[in-house]
């Protein structure tokens, strides 16, 4: 049984989009990205499966069961969405209290562990935080019940470099342990960083699903030409090549297909520089999501 | 439990105060009482000078107005309608306090059915409500105790108990409004305005009506008629019936929208 199971999801806000006929779905230990530009459906999507909103048609299941059908299911699920607000007029640790008081479990020392390791006063009153350490109180009150599934919406925001490293080496430790992680970002380091398999979400719908390393594999590479003289415009229709952009004698394209094929191409121009620059997640994501580009 | 604890400490403040204003208007006007019963042709004049409408606001009845329980009738209409604020901020504000406060996605995604968050969401507004009125019942009751003291004209403390009994209905009743006016809206930013529109709006439709016209069922502060309570010391069923339909519509209208309802980022 998978942790995650969505199948042929559509959400439709009246006439407004959601998402449209989503399937994928998430295993037992696996750290799976969910990646896609704002309004694409990443929240949609996590908001069906918490429950928080009812699918059109289609379903979105966790543990097997729908959670707003048998919200039980959500004592193992830990969410930390983008923007988080917590009642004001508390302090830290009475919220983190009445958080795990949902848990039916003692949270206390893990409570004061998250907090040393997110240098987190819990005395403080929700009011007075900035919004960074507001997300910390998120990450803590999402983790305090060590769940089986973390369920993370854009986490990093708000959140300075250093603690953004120190909560991926959090969110790696729970997954070491066994916990389950459904990513979902636009900033593609931390997936890149983190995930091993990721889907690619685009206008509501799933453009892509692959691991990672499948992903860069066959995805398009960045290629740069420096010529002796002028330019080969020739290479401009070889099969596979796109973005063409010439600046002086040198050249560059994005190339998708046998990389034999664009050598061979090549061999016929007389060069002074050649680069070929393995894609990063970025490229790859513009690439999906420049408008009018498909697959 | 834990949720309904939460929702109960997070009322108290408020309910405190609330309870402290009910208690400080019954005394305030009881201590009239007695110089309005030695003078009682005086004031019956006065009163009977005001317009028929501004009677029906102040909830006067010229014959009774200088007996105790006739005085109380008029002293419980201003509670009535400061014990309504109370219960109609809470009707309007309870389920809509997520969604106004982004903490949807906190409450929401714990393991919780909606139907056990309404309960405890309702639960504890209804033993705020009772605590506040149980407080009022014996504070009033003492107040009232020392005006038939000193009055030496001693009435059945059950006209007193069946007359406070109705402060709880008209809440209940207002609560129930609030609520179902509150799940019209996706996101309500403000409740006070939302609330005292509803409480004076509905407190005016009921000074213009008679207790004997069919349109007083369109005010719960007039569903029930104290002067007849007072009477018969009993309380008339269609104003049961009545109140407990619209209690029921409201509490039920909540749980079937917030069933359904979609929850969505602030």
């Amino acid at each position: 049984m998978s942790v995650i199971e969505i199948q042929h999801l559509t959400k439709n806000y009246g006439k407004a989009r959601g998402v449209v006929d989503l399937s994928f779905s998430v295993e037992k230990g696996e750290v799976f990205g969910f990646i896609g530009p704002n309004g694409a459906g990443k929240s949609t999507t996590i908001r069906t499966l918490l429950g928080l909103i009812h699918p059109t048609s289609g379903s979105a299941t966790l543990f097997g069961k729908s959670a707003s059908k048998n919200p039980e299911v959500l004592r193992s699920v830990g969410y930390l969405p983008s923007e988080v607000f917590y009642d004001e007029g508390m302090k830290v640790i009475d919220l983190l209290r009445y958080s795990a008081s949902f848990y039916r479990k003692d949270c206390t020392a893990r409570i004061q562990q998250l907090a040393e390791t997110l240098d987190l006063d819990l005395k403080r009153k929700i009011d007075d935080l900035s919004f960074g350490n507001c997300k910390k109180v998120g990450i803590v009150q999402g983790l305090l019940h060590e769940p089986e599934l973390i369920i993370l919406d854009e986490p990093t925001a708000g959140l300075d470099p250093l603690m953004q490293q120190t909560f991926f080496e959090l969110i790696a430790q729970e997954n070491k342990k066994g916990a389950t992680v459904l990513l979902s970002s636009h900033i593609l380091a931390e997936v890149q960083k983190m995930c091993q398999r990721v889907a690619l979400i685009k206008d509501g719908r799933l453009i892509q699903l692959e691991k990672i390393s499948t992903l860069k594999a066959n995805a398009v590479k960045r290629v740069s030409l420096g010529f002796q003289g002028a330019v080969n415009t020739a290479l401009a229709t070889q099969a596979g090549v796109s973005s063409w952009a010439v600046n002086g004698s040198e050249a560059s394209f994005l190339y998708r297909g046998d990389i034999n094929l664009l050598v061979q191409g090549l061999s016929k121009a007389s060069l002074t520089n050649l680069s070929v620059v393995e894609p990063d997640l970025e490229e790859i994501f513009l690439h999906y999501y420049t408008p009018g580009a498909s697959r | 439990m834990n949720l309904l604890l939460h929702e109960v400490r997070s009322m108290l403040a408020s309910a405190v105060i609330w309870a402290a204003v009910l208690c400080a208007l019954a005394g305030l006007y009881l201590v009239l009482f007695a110089e309005i019963a030695r003078d009682a042709d005086t004031f019956k004049r006065i009163f009977a000078a005001y317009p028929v409408a501004i009677q029906h606001a102040l909830g006067v009845t010229i014959d009774s107005v200088a007996s105790l329980p006739g005085f109380y009738t008029m002293v419980l209409t201003f509670v009535t309608l400061a014990g309504a604020i109370q219960a109609t901020n809470a009707g309007v504000s309870i389920l809509s306090k997520e969604s106004r406060d982004g903490t949807a996605d906190f409450l929401y995604t714990k393991p919780v059915s909606r139907f056990g968050l309404v309960s405890a969401k309702l639960g504890a507004v209804l033993l705020v409500l009772l605590a506040t009125d149980a407080v009022y019942s014996v504070v009033s009751g003492l107040i009232l105790a020392g005006a038939q003291a000193s009055s030496g004209v001693v009435s059945d403390p059950a006209i007193f108990v069946l007359l406070n009994l109705t402060l709880l209905a008209v809440q209940l009743m207002m609560f129930s409004m609030g609520l179902a006016v509150s799940l019209l809206f996706r996101r309500l930013q403000s409740v006070l305005p939302v609330s005292l529109g509803l409480v004076f709006g509905l407190y005016l439709v009921g000074a213009l009506v008679n207790t004997d016209e069919a349109a007083r069922w369109l005010s719960p502060f007039k569903y029930f008629d104290l002067h007849e309570i007072t009477a018969k010391v009993a309380f008339q069923s269609d104003s049961l019936l009545a109140a407990l339909a619209l209690i029921a519509f409201g509490v039920v209208a909540a749980y079937v929208v917030t069933l359904r309802r979609d929850l969505h980022v602030r």
